[in-house]
């Protein structure tokens, strides 16, 4: 689904080397498969992401969505990716105030050609996998921190992206509520056969992956962090 | 002078914070007017943020009564107040999207739930030709600086036609030439379009260019002394660009 080529971005700095922020980086996900990327701050992960989005370019290197080089895209070609093949869940949670969660979720699909209404419809199923079925007309202040997370994933995958990025999900939720929220993205997003790229500085998030790779210094790592007594899976 | 179109009469707030009661908000009285630029100013963790939240229905006072247009906000059903918050009162946010969406998707998100797509786009447009950012509807948030960044949040704000724009501190980081450019962006708003602002600022020089001006201290809401007879309260922010 997703492969990384040789990617390689360098940051000039004034007066002395370049940060390698991500450094010759290869990689391959395949559908259905969550991958994390675990590493401290500065480690390159946020620049990774950005990269797999589109929202920069490679200093060199490939990046291939089912065998088509996102990098080459031109920025429309790129806005469109983003919108339609790509879901991407960050820590902020940008809900609408006085929005039900219903149409805040639905919200990125209204953007693309789907109306209003048949948008409404189409991501019912998907709240109610997502545990909100209870939740769909409740404004967007009325919901907690985990449901609020949770509404982010709907719009996310609203659009039946192929391809899932995660940078820091569940920062701004206690243990308990980030690991229901992990579970939650980690079983339908395998269910729905979307490739899941998840960046985090946190084992126990790490840890909820099929495959995890340690970033140091712009470059992957193939050995597995220590994740000694985490959860490893939330059935 | 015409009824407010917002109004906060003795609103109190307090916060837990571990054992000690934190009083944010102390019998807070503000008015704002259709086409008053308001201003509120107050160190960091004052409560600017607390104020604005209660002005827009997200948060109710511990004491006191709100009014949007004559009205009791706590005498408001869900859906009314909810019609409010998405239609009536627009809320600029400090940290802003991070979203990987076009900005003219982003900007017409909140329109989408009640306009098709097309028009939700036209508006969008629109709300980026009026703050300047038209050119860049096609990038995205992280392409910008912080100073596009503040004018596409204005654009987001406005979009949906508010009568009311509470704007949270929208000049936090950036060089005063921006600053400027954002204060008269909402000046000229609301000299446009009769719409009210209510914003916030941690320091003093960033609000001067408001038509009213309050600090936020101890929980209370204080009007700066009166300008001498026959002398404008606004003041002219270009003395300060030439002394930058």
């Amino acid at each position: 689904m997703l492969e990384l080529r040789e990617l390689v971005k360098h940051y000039p700095v004034q007066d002395a080397a370049p940060v390698r922020a991500v450094d010759g980086v290869s990689l391959s996900v395949g559908a259905g498969e969550f991958v994390a990327l675990y590493g401290p701050s500065g480690s390159g992960k946020t620049t990774l992401l950005m990269l797999i989005a589109a929202l920069i370019s490679p200093d060199a290197g490939a990046i291939l969505l089912e065998g088509n080089d996102i990098s080459r895209m031109t920025d429309r070609e790129a806005a469109r990716y983003r919108l339609q093949d790509l879901g991407f869940v960050r820590q902020s949670l940008n809900l609408i105030p006085g929005a039900s969660a219903l149409d805040n979720a639905a919200l990125k699909l209204m953007a693309t050609d789907v109306g209003s209404r048949e948008a409404r419809r189409q991501i019912s199923p998907l709240m109610a996998r997502l545990g909100l079925e209870k939740r769909l007309t409740n404004r967007a202040e009325q919901l907690s921190m985990g449901e609020r997370q949770r509404v982010m994933i709907a719009r996310a995958l609203s659009t039946e992206p192929k391809l899932l990025l995660a940078d820091e999900p569940t920062g701004s939720l206690d243990t308990e509520r980030g690991r229901q929220v992990l579970a939650l993205l980690s079983e339908t997003c395998r269910e729905r056969e979307v490739a899941v790229v998840l960046v985090t500085h946190d084992p126990r998030a790490a840890a909820f992956a099929d495959r995890v790779y340690e970033l140091c210094d712009g470059r992957l790592t193939d050995h597995r962090p220590d994740l000694t007594g985490t959860p490893i899976r939330a059935d | 002078m015409a009824e407010s179109l917002l109004s906060l009469d003795s609103v109190s707030k307090s916060y837990w914070r571990g054992p000690a009661e934190v009083r944010v908000l102390a019998d807070a009285c503000l008015e704002v007017h259709a086409g008053e630029f308001m201003a509120v100013w107050g160190r960091r963790g004052a409560g600017k943020t607390t104020l604005l939240r209660i002005a827009a229905g997200l948060e109710t006072p511990d004491r006191g009564v709100v009014r949007f247009d004559g009205k009791d906000l706590s005498s408001l059903s869900e859906s009314a107040h909810a019609r409010l918050r998405r239609g009536e009162i627009g809320l600029v946010r400090r940290s802003g999207p991070r979203s990987e969406l076009s900005m003219l998707d982003y900007v017409a998100l909140p329109l989408l739930i009640e306009h098709g797509r097309r028009q939700a786009l036209r508006r969008a447009d629109e709300a980026l030709r009026r703050v300047g950012m038209v050119e860049c509807a096609g990038q995205h948030w992280d392409s910008l600086s912080d100073g596009e960044r503040a004018l596409v949040a204005i654009a987001h704000g406005v979009a949906r036609a508010p009568r009311l724009l509470l704007v949270d501190d929208p000049t936090a980081n950036l060089g005063l030439r921006e600053r400027e450019e954002i204060l008269r962006l909402l000046r000229s708003l609301v000299e446009e379009t009769n719409l009210a602002v209510l914003m916030t600022a941690p320091d003093m020089p960033t609000v001067l260019g408001s038509h009213e001006l309050r600090a936020l201290s101890g929980g209370k809401l204080v009007a700066p002394p009166a300008a001498p007879d026959g002398e404008s309260n606004v003041i002219d922010l270009s003395g300060y660009q030439q002394s930058a």
